[in-house]
């Protein structure tokens, strides 16, 4: 009898493991697409050293943000030390503005992001152009007016 | 008063219990010696039966724990809580990154284009185009 209760724990246990560690749920669990099942929140502690250093303009809204979206910034803040000077400049610039957004602004903005990416390079070079020649002579109608200027 | 079911029953027994007994002397001594040490040993294995809680009772060899520890099933559920813990401590630190989510963003916050042109809907419509 003892043996069998032995058995029924340890299989109960195993099952549990496997299901909270397994792949697909992980993943689904840190995704911040739409419909997918919220992470609990990051402690603010929690994140280690180096990355708190490079969100440390978010640390009183820290608590604000959904555990997906936290992160995602930890993920984020994990590539600044790879990151040219120019780009740690813009990065910590644009933290907090990116951080304001909506879960579905950020959506929207990471599709036509990669959309714009799949492009060649050309179109790429094109399409900032006319970015640039479209908030240069804004015609009052901009849904968004840009803050920072191109580089 | 025996029945005569009763009868039959003591008849059979007695019958039995002869059968049995007439090797008894005629045992070699080897064989004596290994029966006598086989009972021994189950007598001293013997544990009086123990109440749990009043509800079950189970063999007193049941709750030795000299006796569970020999056996690979007991080991299961101590590896399984070892394993529990290990991934819970693993996850504890890989689970605050979410690595891809946080590359694309990094290189979306890092480009030369500001944040707004993502959210512009004429430059949403400009790509769009651009990709078909």
């Amino acid at each position: 009898m003892g043996e069998r209760i032995f058995a029924i724990i340890g299989a109960v246990i195993v099952a549990l493991v496997l299901a909270i560690n397994s792949p697909v749920a992980y993943a689904q669990a840190k995704s911040e697409s739409k419909g997918a099942p919220q992470s609990p929140p990051v402690s603010w502690k929690k994140v280690p050293d180096s990355e708190r250093r490079v969100l440390s303009p978010l640390e009183k809204d820290w608590s604000q943000l959904s555990g997906n979206q936290q992160r995602r910034l930890v993920g984020a803040a994990r590539q600044f030390p790879k990151m040219a000077p120019i780009q740690q400049e813009r990065f910590q610039d644009r933290l907090k503005e990116w951080s304001a957004l909506t879960p579905a602004e950020r959506h929207a903005a990471r599709d036509k992001y990669k959309n714009l990416s799949s492009l060649p390079p050309a179109k790429q070079y094109e399409l900032r152009e006319k970015w640039q020649e479209k908030t240069s002579h804004p015609k009052g109608d901009a849904a968004a007016p840009p803050n920072s200027p191109i580089k | 008063m025996d029945t005569k079911q009763d009868k039959l029953d003591k008849d059979f027994a007695q019958k039995f219990t002869r059968t049995l007994n007439w090797g008894l002397s005629r045992i070699e001594d080897e064989k004596l010696a290994r029966i006598r040490a086989g009972r021994q040993k189950a007598l001293a294995a013997y544990r009086e039966p123990v109440s749990i809680l009043g509800l079950v009772t189970v063999s007193g060899h049941t709750l030795d724990v000299s006796n569970w520890i020999r056996k690979p099933l007991f080991w299961l559920p101590i590896l399984a809580i070892v394993a529990a813990v290990a991934a819970y401590t693993l996850s504890g630190t890989d689970d605050i990154y979410d690595e891809t989510g946080g590359e694309l963003d990094a290189q979306l916050l890092t480009g030369e284009l500001p944040i707004n042109a993502f959210l512009d809907k004429d430059f949403g419509s400009w790509v769009k185009e651009s990709s078909q």
